[in-house]
């Protein structure tokens, strides 16, 4: 039998192998730095065939195997376990199929999120589920990841825009899920491999349903005194049967790391908070909910509101929203960004929890989230090299996740579970909760082979859970 | 397995009446289903009940099919068992309303129509409409049922927030939340929805409401053709306001009639309904009309069958050229959904047998005669898939003791 690394090579080719230590490197982990494993070989395959070859010796070799896109996930879904074979998919990169008349775009799942909107924009379509990262991360992590971003609160998630995926399963065979169409008979397969985070198979093709862009788009700035103000107009908007495109909230700290950045967007330095509102549809009807946008925002003690006079100014704010995290750079060398989701109803107390949290860790808190969704994203700036400071952190977070979940709410809203919240689990899942999870898991994933270590805390015992696993998830979060 | 008449054997009676109490089982008249008649009923009031029935169940090896307001006991494979009928009917009522977050939670007994009502009062809409006036919250998430509103509201899917389930051993656990947005974990709400109850029972639902719209237009027309009326509604289906679009043609009656329910903020409702009628003569509706485009409003008569198409909403125009043998048609143009009604299985058979050989699309045959289901898979699933669900089955519900035989078609 060949060696492993000659197998790889024989399935992907010598120069889409990687296995000396400064090439893997790079993919010893995701978005989420603190958390790292050495892959013994990074493979980029082209085609389906291929990783189903790649599959194939990992099974032969009894190697692990882990999917990666771009590697922009925060939560440590691409990070390999030690030992495993990483499978990039950045080089199937091809958009298969574009159908206007059907509103549908098949694509491999190394296709950058931003590029397939662009693409199908001359035909007045757009793909809706836009994470902040999306200039770089990819359709398959997407679907990995189940990602949202701001536009969810009117367009849904990424589960809501796949119609059919093709699968490399564990074992190697590929299986065509879903239907072009919609409708398809039997399990929702399709709906439980989005979201599945990489452990159910290699995703290899993605049928992703589009939007039509809409006729017209407002973008509005309420500016309040503090974040809570701004919370209670989100809620009023709710309560009142509004459903703008995006509900953005960015608080006093990151508007002035934005304004001090590159991403400068004129927000104003004085606000304790903005709330960032797009409208979008026909145009006849976005004047009557800008005013009830004008209405809720004065109704929470707004100090002003401005409308984007051009899609230049629109831009503008967007970019200051989307790169808010990279501006956090600018406070500390590192930051924590957490995600979680509450009910909107106790978004406001939530957020005063949050801060005082913070507060009392004696950590700097900003805030950027998603308040049309409920989905916090408190980001603490932090510098690791201080003694304690990253233990303080942890506990912190850990406190900001109970809170969340004790007001109602849920773990994660978009990053996914990966490592870093596995453990976290059991505060929101009973065992037997859990253990109908890793019925799933083990229906395609027996031996535990694809995606070790990740969403499943590892259960009491674990071979008796399942008699084939092969033990690759007993490796502790570093 | 069954005892005399239908009922399980009397071991069984007697320890679900020990533990449930004896309001909770009962002695009737044989109900049929498929080709067996069920004479016992053991409905639950509790999750904890309802997790003690399967657990009794489970140690007696007794196949249970569940039942929640009755009204789709037909829809799936012929049932390969079952010794008694398992009813949702105790696990009834809204127990959370939060009209601050437009989410509802309710036990899988209760019917739509209670849901929809309470919701309103507060000035929220339920976005599921399965047919059935009767249908409960259970029923249209283990049928994932639809009506002509699938273009407005999308797939019963999509208003799933969080699922109590309780498996097929007794084990009592909860999926999702009651949050709109979240990827904790595998998204097991999508598993059981749509799973006519074979991978675990339903026991309460978190569900999704929408804004109750400002404004609602209901339209319908009369077109000449199929081409026209797939023409005119393709386009009706994209506009803004767009929430219901459906064609239906009857060999009794001529030509097709068009409904169009648009909804949402002044003034989109009026201007889309107006630029409808500047293509097509129109009278005003109202939401009575929408059953006309529902996927039952031509129940196929006795001894025929009704199959539901998905096709590409481009290729509308040859799937129901293909259907032409049909006695009645509802298409959901902007959705790309075709019910079919035959006269006789026979005919319908052949028409699916020539849809099967045609790449793409779906299809699921939602009413036929039991004998005609002896011998063929309602469901078109290829082997891989077939292969991933049987997977999953064994998973869920080894002994197969939950609808046995409803999702994966049993051996003849």
């Amino acid at each position: 039998m060949p060696s492993l690394h000659q197998a790889l090579e024989n399935a992907v080719g010598r120069d889409a192998c990687l296995h000396r230590p400064d090439e893997l490197f790079v993919y010893e982990c995701d978005g989420l730095a603190l958390d790292t494993g050495r892959a013994t070989a990074v493979v980029l395959p082209r085609e389906t065939s291929e990783v189903v070859a790649v599959v194939r010796a990992c099974i032969e070799h009894d190697v692990p195997f882990v999917p990666r896109g771009a590697g922009t996930g925060l939560s440590g879904g691409a990070r390999p376990v030690d030992g495993a074979v990483v499978i990039e998919c950045s080089r199937m990169r091809r958009i298969l199929e574009v159908r206007p008349e059907d509103r549908v775009a098949v694509v491999q799942p190394g296709v950058v999120n931003a590029e397939l909107s662009r693409v199908v924009a001359p035909h007045g379509l757009f793909y809706a589920p836009d994470p902040s990262s999306q200039a770089a991360c990819t359709i398959g992590g997407n679907v990995a990841e189940n990602s949202g971003g701001p536009h969810t609160l009117k367009y849904g998630t990424t589960t809501n825009h796949v119609l059919a995926v093709e699968l490399v399963l564990p074992d190697g065979a590929v299986a065509r899920l879903g239907s072009a169409a919609g409708g398809a008979p039997g399990y929702d397969l399709v709906g439980v491999v989005v979201g599945s985070e990489g452990t159910l198979g290699v995703v290899t093709e993605i049928t992703t349903r589009l939007e039509p862009l809409p006729e017209a788009v407002e973008t509005l700035l309420g500016i309040f005194p503090d974040i809570v103000s701004a919370c209670r107009a989100v809620g009023r908007m709710v309560r009142g049967g509004l459903v703008p495109a995006a509900l953005e909230i960015l608080d006093q700290r990151t508007i002035a790391v934005v304004e001090d950045s590159v991403y400068a967007a004129g927000l104003p330095r004085d606000a304790g908070a903005v709330l960032i509102v797009e409208l979008d549809g026909a145009q006849s009807v976005l004047a009557g909910q800008s005013e009830r946008v004008h209405a809720a925002c004065e109704a929470e003690s707004a100090t002003g509101v401005r409308i984007a006079r051009d899609d230049r100014e629109r831009e503008l704010f967007w970019k200051a929203r989307k790169n808010a995290f990279g501006a956090m750079g600018r406070l500390a060398p590192d930051i924590y960004l957490h995600d979680a989701v509450v009910p909107r109803a106790r978004l406001a107390e939530v957020v005063e929890v949050v801060c005082s949290i913070a507060d009392r860790y004696e950590l700097p808190l900003s805030n950027v989230f998603h308040a049309g969704d409920g989905n916090l994203h408190p980001i603490i700036s932090f510098d690791r090299r201080n003694a304690g400071e990253l233990a303080r952190v942890m506990e912190a977070g850990r406190e900001i996740l109970q809170a969340c979940i004790d007001a109602g709410g849920v773990i994660t809203g978009e990053h996914g579970i990966g490592t870093e919240k596995r453990d976290f689990m059991p505060l929101l899942f009973r065992d037997d909760d859990l253990d109908a999870m890793r019925r799933l898991r083990t229906a395609l994933n027996p031996e535990g082979r694809c995606n070790p270590t990740k969403l499943l805390p590892t259960p009491r015992f674990c071979a008796e859970a399942n008699p084939h696993a092969r033990g690759y998830d007993r490796v502790p979060l570093a | 397995m069954t005892g005399p008449g239908g009922t399980p054997p009397d071991a069984v009676l007697t320890a679900l009446r020990d533990e449930l109490g004896d309001a909770a089982v009962r002695l009737h008249e044989p109900i049929s289903v498929d080709a067996q008649a069920l004479a016992a009923t053991v409905a639950p009031e509790s999750a904890d009940a309802l997790a003690t029935a399967l657990r009794l169940l489970d140690e007696h090896a007794q196949p249970a099919v569940v039942r929640g307001g009755g009204e789709h006991q037909d829809y799936g494979n012929r049932l390969s068992g079952g010794s008694l009928w398992l009813s949702t009917e105790a696990l009834c009522g809204v127990d959370a309303l939060e009209p601050e977050d437009g989410v509802v939670r309710a036990g899988a007994g209760t019917p739509l129509a209670d849901v929809r009502r309470q919701a309103g009062e507060l000035g929220w809409e339920l976005p599921l409409d399965p047919p059935g006036e009767r249908t409960t919250v259970g029923g249209a998430l283990a049928t994932a049922l639809f009506g002509p509103r699938h273009l407005g509201f999308g797939p019963p899917r999509d208003a799933v927030l969080g699922l109590d389930v309780v498996l097929a051993g007794g084990q009592h656990t909860r999926c999702g939340g009651r949050v709109v947005k979240n990827v904790s974990g595998y998204d097991l709400c999508k598993l059981y929805t749509g799973s006519l109850g074979t991978l675990g029972v339903i026991e309460r639902a978190w569900l999704r409401l929408r804004p109750r719209p400002a404004q609602v237009q209901v339209v319908t027309a009369r077109v000449a053709n199929a081409a026209e009326g797939l023409e005119l509604g393709r386009a009706a289906a994209r506009r803004p306001s767009a929430r219901a679009v459906g064609l239906a043609w009857h060999e009794d009656e001529r030509g097709w009639e068009l409904v169009a329910e648009f909804a949402g903020d002044d003034p989109g409702p009026r201007e889309d309904a107006e630029w409808l009628g500047d293509r097509v003569a129109l009278e005003s509706g109202d939401a009575t009309d929408l059953a006309r485009v529902g996927g039952r409003r031509d129940p196929p008569a006795p001894g025929g069958l009704r199959v539901r198409c998905h096709a590409p909403v481009s290729q509308l125009e040859g799937l129901v050229a293909g259907l032409e043998t049909a006695a009645a048609l509802v298409v959901l143009p902007g959705s790309g959904v075709v019910w079919a009604s035959f006269a006789t299985a026979a005919q319908g058979l052949a028409v699916v047998d020539a849809l099967a050989l045609s790449p793409g699309g779906a299809y699921v045959m939602e009413a036929l005669p039991v004998e005609a289901k002896r011998e063929r898979d309602v469901f078109a699933l290829d082997s891989a898939t077939r292969g991933i669900m049987q997977r999953i089955r064994r998973q869920y519900d080894p002994r197969e003791l939950l609808n046995p035989g409803r999702m994966l078609k049993a051996a003849p």
